[in-house]
């Protein structure tokens, strides 16, 4: 009785870990509180399956740099990282593995710091 | 009887009482004494125990049920308000929801696009989002058969010597 306790335990312990949303820090920024702000556009599509999301920054370093630190905390959480420096301009992606499937984040900055682009993609199920 | 019962005083209930447990009441000013305590608040052991012998619930006892369905009412009505008003005011946070579940958002510069602006804005960022993602695979996809090739290179010298 105690052994199937124990497993059952495990069990649940390993479901709700599994289960467990990803916590992205680069989802703060489309909790809403950019939505005002005219140095930002965001855009975002979602259905049943899937969801994309992209942040624009134009002119703004302080968001930029905002952004670019949220990247590199849910880079602790990533399985793949990637950098690219072409021209000056930087790109990042790094894919987030949750619940049996990958979340990919695009990042792109302009040579002098002041615009980027961020992007969330992934299956519905990855985020929850 | 029944036009001045709610008028009786404590005294007046419990002499009725008495009179009652006395069997000095006939039948109908017994009905009409249980009438009383049916709607009466007054308490007293006295009443309480006639209370008992006519098989009625003492009168707090059955305010209180009266004001907890009341409350209860006014719970249930803001949990349904709440229960209703919550997704509708989420759903109506996500514009341009369709019946499938698709929806689409757009913010540019501080103002919230229209439905069909937040469409076609948000395919095209789709679009770019996913060539940026493709480009950046083919890349990692490159150097890792880069790195794999240098160190095929650097084992087959290796060998050689």
């Amino acid at each position: 009785m105690k052994r199937f306790l124990l497993t059952l335990s495990v069990i649940l312990i390993a479901l709700i870990a599994y289960a467990t949303p990803p916590n992205l820090s680069v989802e703060q920024f489309f909790d809403g509180r950019y939505n005002n702000d005219k140095t930002v556009e965001i855009y975002i599509y979602r259905d049943q399956k899937e969801s994309y999301r992209t942040f624009k920054v134009s002119n703004n370093p302080t968001i930029v740099k905002q952004v670019l630190d949220a990247l590199q905390a849910d880079s602790q959480k990533s399985a793949n990282y990637s950098e690219r420096i072409k021209g000056g301009r930087k790109n990042y992606r790094i894919t987030v593995y949750n619940n049996g499937k990958n979340i990919d984040i695009g990042f792109g900055m302009s040579v002098d710091g002041k615009s980027a682009t961020l992007m969330i993609n992934g299956p519905i199920s990855a985020f929850k | 009887m029944k036009d001045t019962d709610h008028n009786l005083t404590l005294q007046e209930t419990e002499a009725l009482c008495r009179m009652y447990l006395d069997c000095r009441l006939s039948v109908f000013e017994e009905t009409e004494l249980q009438y009383v305590l049916l709607h009466s608040e007054h308490r007293s052991p006295l009443i309480d125990d006639v209370r008992t012998l006519m098989m009625i619930e003492p009168s707090v006892a059955r305010i209180k049920p009266k004001s907890y369905r009341l409350y209860f009412g006014i719970a249930a009505s803001v949990a349904l308000l709440l229960g209703i008003g919550i997704p509708l005011f989420i759903n109506s946070s996500k514009s341009a929801a369709d019946s499938d579940g698709t929806y689409y958002i757009a913010y540019s510069h501080g103002r919230r696009l229209s439905e069909e602006e937040a469409r076609r804005q948000a395919e095209a960022a789709i679009k770019e989002s996913q060539e940026f993602m493709k480009e950046m695979a083919e890349i990692e996809a490159r150097d890792k058969q880069m790195i794999k090739d240098f160190t095929n290179f650097i084992n087959s010298k290796y060998h050689e010597l």
